[in-house]
Parts: structure tokens; sequence; C-alpha cells
């Protein structure tokens, strides 16, 4: 009773004060919310698009990516560009960072990533070139692969 | 469901005697992966409040039933084709972790019964996830904002590398692997617009239901390090390959039937994921020993104090810390020129690397933390077309590298939430002592940790005075907070603090009654010489309710305050000075001449251990009501965390 008592007031204060603001994302005193998710959703999410959230078939419709089990490669890595688009957009005029890296890993360049970054880096002009759109930009990365002569052998993923 | 229940499902001559079936289902590993949990004076009960998580229908309450069932259930010829869980799955699909224990303690006599029965979509969502280990990531406070501090934790499915998996050697690339990891989420399913009276009441007495949910971990960084600006740490967990197996295994269980009742202090995201680590690793023991509430900062404690539990921690930077240490490394040319930049000068090939890639910080931040203009977006585009035909790279500066770890604070290392203090002062000759106990302190006179630096949290906080043998009380404070931060262009911040209570009025007569005070400012800082030392100024409001010394039952003060934080030494000696002056615009006390009040004070903190500090304080407090108008007070306090 008295747990319940004192519960009730802090979640009071909390609730009508500050954490009003953090209600969206942050924990605050520890609770953290998400989207409603429906069983019904939770389950298709979990049989058909296998470990990819189901956000990817609203962001990425086209994909045909609801019909598989099974994550395929080449979906994975259209996804990682599409939830990624400027991140490596600045990345790749770096030269570096951890999205590029990804990138890299992605594509089966972790062996050769100082030649992906460098290539990626020379490329960038053309990579993003105004409109950008995550199949594009995959298009000319695998361009940039294909054009040189180490990444075309080394990286496994685009051949 | 009794024994007979083997024969006559099928042909298995799988029999174990009572006495071992009542051993497993008393095992800590059976319990905990039941999610049994025992409550004083109850018997045991599942915290999982979903049916199809159980075979046996008195599962949920009874363990020894439930193993029975599952045994069954594993063993039937027809186990192929008997749908169980959420997801219609045979059970050795719906529930791997448990099949794998049973046929651990049972060994080949059980296992050898098996029929054989293929998981494609288990299979299928435990290679793509293909962890190597698991981490708990802990999630710091969103800057300027205190109430935030608690944090949040989540589960990183450590990924193996393209390279690991083939097993051709080493792994260069690893840090790569952890940002393309899964992230495992325990949360409340709130809808969207929730009623917040309701949302408080269901979220205290379990009303919302949680689960968990996976997201690849690239956009938990971009959620809480780049849209929110918190710094991430990440706690590699002891984990052996099998152990991390299991777990997988485990979360899958979670994941396709794992509903818990969401509780918003105790049961909540960090209490659940300890849960399901207790599931692999019963002896550490990690749910247990947590009274009233489970803060997550307190649960990456409890890891760390868990021994061999943690193997290493990472911070992640937010993108708000890394924008500031990479323009404090930056020399004075170099920043003005970055100035002028960031009003949208033109970019030139003559910008070095250094300044374009602080640039593109502070361009990210700003579009992460405001709505900016197409123009905006052009020029981030401009900016970045110059950098490309530049080599170098911002995460190859070793300075801001420094700078960064220069202003690490490990949430593990933060101090107890609790705070007792005994003081004893003397104010114009009459000794006092007082004596107070908050529910959870911090602020910046505390050695730093994990919260932001200029941010304090005061909640529950109940005080007691003495003067001349006479003990009342003296306050009772619900709720304070403030953020005090350094404004600058790149990352405009504000200063503020808020507090309720209930208080003595220290300029009324000293048998006064207490009132209800509300009071709040909100104003600016800026850094003082260095970034441990800031200057601040705000006005500020209060609003006084209830005493008998006032003649409208209210009084309302509006004025400022300004004060100096001084953390110069790293954690050894902190000051904060501090003026503060109110006019009454009512004229509201009795005494028709005090118009003005206010209070020029130094307190000075000297941190002996984690735990305990000294401050000392001296104040002048000034009214104007002609008559004993000044009063100076000295203090001398100990504060104890626990």
């Amino acid at each position: 009773m008295i747990r319940s008592i004192i519960l009730s007031l802090l979640s009071f204060v909390f609730v009508s004060s500050a954490f009003a603001a953090d209600s969206s994302s942050g924990c605050g005193l520890g609770w953290e919310v998400s989207q409603k998710n429906s069983l019904v959703s939770s389950a298709i999410r979990t049989t058909t698009n296998a470990v990819l959230p189901n956000t990817f078939s609203m962001t990425f419709g086209t994909s045909g990516c609801q019909k598989h089990s099974v994550v395929k490669n080449e979906s994975e890595q259209m996804y990682y560009v599409e939830s990624n688009l400027e991140h490596l957009a600045i990345e790749m005029a770096q030269g570096d960072g951890e999205y590029l890296r990804g990138l890299a890993v992605m594509m089966g360049c972790e062996n050769s990533y100082g030649d992906f970054s460098s290539t990626m880096q020379k490329n960038y002009s053309e990579t993003f070139s105004g409109k950008d759109s995550a199949p594009a930009v995959l298009k000319q990365v695998r361009n940039g692969i294909r054009a040189n002569s180490v990444l075309k052998q080394s990286c496994g993923a685009t051949t | 469901m009794g024994l007979a229940a083997f024969g006559a499902q099928g042909p298995s001559t799988f029999s174990p005697p009572p006495e071992k079936l009542s051993e497993i289902a008393t095992s800590p590993e059976w319990l905990r992966l039941l999610h049994y949990k025992q409550k004083f004076l109850r018997s045991a009960k599942s915290e999982v409040r979903e049916a199809a998580f159980f075979i046996s229908p008195f599962g949920a309450e009874n363990p020894r039933a439930e193993l029975v069932a599952d045994l069954a259930a594993f063993l039937a010829p027809n186990a192929e084709s008997v749908a169980h869980g959420t997801l219609r799955q045979p059970a050795a699909c719906a529930f791997p972790a448990r099949l794998a224990y049973l046929s651990r303690v049972f060994g080949e006599a059980f296992s050898s019964q098996l029929p054989s029965v293929s998981c494609p979509d288990f299979e299928s969502w435990s290679r793509g996830i293909a962890a190597r280990s698991v981490s708990i990531v802990f999630s710091s406070a969103y800057p300027n904002n205190p109430a935030s501090m608690f944090g949040h934790t989540f589960l990183r499915l450590d990924r193996m590398s393209a390279v690991e998996a083939t097993a051709s050697g080493a792994n260069s690339l690893s840090r790569n692997s952890d940002f393309l990891s899964y992230g495992a989420n325990f949360s409340a399913s709130v809808p969207d617009h929730e009623n917040p009276v309701k949302y408080a009441v269901w979220g205290l007495f379990g009303g919302y239901r949680g689960r968990y949910d996976l997201t690849p971990y690239y956009r938990k960084v971009a959620e809480y390090g780049l849209s929110e600006s918190r710094d991430l740490w990440e706690y590699r967990l002891a984990f052996t390959e099998a152990e991390t197996q299991f777990f997988i295994q485990h979360l899958w269980e979670l994941y396709s039937d794992g509903f818990f009742p969401y509780y918003f202090l105790d049961e909540n995201c960090s209490y659940q994921i300890l849960t399901a680590l207790e599931a692999v690793r019963p002896d550490w023991k990690l749910s247990s020993g947590f009274i009233l509430s489970v803060l997550p900062v307190e649960t990456v404690k409890h890891l760390r104090d868990t021994p061999g539990a943690i193997v290493a921690a990472t911070r992640r930077p937010s993108l708000r810390n890394r924008l500031e240490a990479a323009v404090s490394v930056l020399t004075n040319q170099e920043e003005k020129r970055l100035r002028s930049l960031f009003r949208e000068d033109k970019p030139s090939l003559l910008d070095s690397a250094e300044v374009l890639d602080t640039l593109i910080l502070a361009l990210t931040y700003e579009k992460e933390t405001e709505t900016t203009s197409s123009e905006r977006t052009a020029f981030m585009r401009e900016v970045l077309l110059f950098r490309s035909r530049k080599s170098g790279a911002i995460l190859a500066n070793p300075r801001i590298t420094e700078a960064l770890q220069g202003d690490e604070r490990r949430p593990d290392d933060s101090h107890p939430s609790s705070r007792l203090s005994l003081s004893f002062g003397n104010g114009q000759g009459r000794r006092f002592s007082a004596f107070s106990l908050s529910a959870f302190a911090h602020d910046f006179l505390d050695r730093p940790n994990s919260f932001n630096r200029f941010s304090e949290v005061r909640l529950f906080r109940f005080g007691i005075r003495e003067e001349g043998g006479d003990f009342r009380l003296d306050e009772v404070n619900l709720i304070e907070m403030a953020s005090f931060a350094a404004d600058s262009l790149y990352a405009p911040q504000k200063s503020w603090r808020i507090s309720t209570r209930w208080v003595r009025p220290k300029d009324l007569a000293a048998n006064a009654n207490g009132v209800w005070e509300v009071s709040g400012g909100y104003g600016i800082g800026t850094a003082f010489f260095n970034p441990s030392q800031l200057l601040y100024a705000m006005p500020i409001g209060s609003l006084e309710v209830g005493g008998r010394s006032f003649r409208k039952d209210f009084r309302l003060g509006l004025g400022g305050e300004s004060g100096l934080l001084l953390q110069p030494f790293r954690g050894a000696f902190f000051s904060h000075f501090r003026v503060f002056a109110l006019w009454d615009p009512f004229r509201s006390t009795v005494y028709f001449g005090r118009r003005w009040r206010g209070r020029a004070e130094w307190i000075q903190s000297v941190p002996l251990t984690a735990r305990i500090d000294l401050r000392l304080s001296l104040a002048r407090e000034v009214r104007t009501d002609g008559v004993n108008a000044f009063e100076n007070r000295g203090t001398l306090e100990a504060n104890f965390r626990f």
C-alpha cells in the first residue's frame, strides 16, 4: 500500500512534469516506449522479413522482400544504403568512417578497405550527383568496385 | 498431465525417475528459463503473461507440470506437425533453449529419442543475427535534460564478421561488425498519443505489454547517438560461444512468445534484460537486490559488481560530444574560419580537412536538432564536394580522440543514487544543525559521472532542522532539476532550473508556517575560459502559497540568478558562486517594507571518496525591511551516498 502510494506520487510528478518530453524514445525512469506492435505484425515480421524490421518494406517496398523468408544479401545492402544515405554521403566524402566501413563489410570488401574507401572518396561526385536514391547510389558503388582491379578481385558480394 | 503421458503419446522409452524430474523442475536454470519468480509468501509464478509461452495449461504457475509437458511435446513422434506458440511451430522450434537445456541435463537417453524436426524460421533468424557475443548497451542522458539521466539499456547481439564466418584469419574490422549487429530492445507497446494520466497509471501497474524487438545497431546509433545526442556505453558480456548460442535460442522464445506486463519502475526494460541474461547465467543473480525501482544505470553497476560478467566497456560518443571535441582542438584561426563557413561562406580548396570535417559535424548536428532549409542541404552538398578532394580523415585525428577521452565518465562508476546529509552551521551567532535524506540526488558539486557535467537532480528530499534544541521538519522537496550548459553557435543550448517543494522560508520569522513553493528559471550560460567552468545567468520566478506571513496567502517573486560553476581539477574540487535576488510586486508579506530579498553564496565541495564529500558554504542573505536586513551564515555539510 505504502509502496503504491509512493510510486503513484513518483509517477505523477514525473509524468506530469519534465518526463513528458522524454516519453517518446528515452527510458526516463527506466521505461522505453515503442510504436504499437500488434501480435500479427510481429509474427509477420518474424517469418517474412527474418531479421529485417518491417519498416524496410515500407521504406523500400519494391525490393520484393515481403515474399522471402531469408534475408537476401542484396536486399540487406539496399536496406543499409537506404537507411544510412546521408551518413554514407558524408563518410564517402571524408574517405573513412563507421558507415563506410559497414558498407565495405556489406559489399564483401573488408579485406581491401583501404582501396575501397579511397575509391569511394574519389567517386564521390559521381555517386552523389544530386537526386540521390539508394538504388542509384548502390549501383554507383558497384560500378566503382567493378572498375577497380583490386576491388573487383577481393570483394565477393557484388559479383 | 502425469508421467504416464510419455507412454501414452508415443513409443519413446525415455522415462526419468520422479526425483530427477523434481530436481530439474526446481533447478535455477529451469526456473530462470521460464521466468518463474518467487514472490514474498507466494508460490513461484512466471512473469511471462502469454499462454502460448507454456505447453502445459498450468505451466505459468507450475514449473514441474511445464517440464513434463515440454518433455512430452519434444518427444512426441508427431512433433513436427503439432504447432506451438504464437507462430504455430513445432515445440522444438518454438522453444529451442528449453530443448537445449533438457538435452544437456538428460543427456543421450533423452536426445536420442527426439524425432527429427527442422526449424527454417528460427534457423534463418539466428543466421541473420550471426551473434558471436552479447553486449549490454547503456544510453546516457540527453544533453540538457536531467530527467533522462537514469538512462536506458538494450542488448546488442555482436555480429560475427564475414571474416570470422569464413574463418580466414584476423578480424581487422571487428568494430564494423559491431555496427552491423542487431540490437534487441525490450519495450512497452503504447499507442500513439496516449492520454498521459492513463499512461502513468497503466505504466505503474503493469497495464502495458512489454516485448522484445530487433533493430540493426546502426539504427540504434542513429537514434541515440545522432538524433538524441546521447553517449552509448557498450559492455561486452563474458558469454562463451555456447552461452551466446543458448542466449539466442532463448531470445527467440522471448521474441516470439515472451510478453511481459511492463512496469515503469521495476519490471521495466532494464529489468527484463537482466532476467533474460540470467536464463543463461543463473549464477550471476542479476535480477535480485533491487528495491522499489530498477534504474538502468543501477543495472549496469550491478553487472560491473558481478565478478567476471563484463569483459570490456567501450564508449561511443554522441554527435554533440564529438562536435564539441572537434571544435575544442581547433586553433583560433581555424575556429574563426569555421564560424564564417558555418554562416554560409563559400568553402574553398584552401580549407583544411579538419575545418571542413568540424563544419560537417556542426551541419549534421544542426540537421539532427532543427529543421533545416533546402539551402542548408545544398550548402552541405557543396561542403562535401570540397571535402571529397581532401585526404586525411577526422577519425584519425588523435587530438580529438584525446579530448573525448578526457571527458569520459563511466556510467558504472557513478556514485550511488541516494544521499544522506548532516550539516552544522552558524547564522548570526545562532547555531543550528540539519539532517536530510534524498531518494535520488546528483548535483554539479558531485564527482562528475555519466550525467551531463552541469546538471542537478534531487528527488524526494526530506530535511529536518534543529535550532536551540528544537527539531522541526524544514523541507519536503519533491523534485528539483537544473541544467546549466554552455551555449554555442553550433550547438545552441539553454540553461534552466525547476523545483517544487514544501519549505519554511528562511526570510520569514523563525516560527513561520511552511509554504508550497514552485520556482523556475530559464537563461543562458557560457564557458568560462575552459569547458569545465561555466558562467550563467537567468531570470527566475517563484510562487509560494499558504504562508500565514503572507497577506494574500501567496507570494510572488520575480528576479534573476547568476552563478559561476567551477570544476577545475577533475573531481577534486568544485565551487559554486551564486547570487540571486527576488522582487515582490504585490508587497505580499505582512511586513510592508519587504520588497526585495536575495542571497549571495559560495559552496565549496571536496569529494573524499566516491561516496562521501564535505561541503563548506558561506552565505549572506539580504532583505529590504530595515531591521536585521542581513544575515551571514556558515555551514559545514557531510554527504554520504548509498
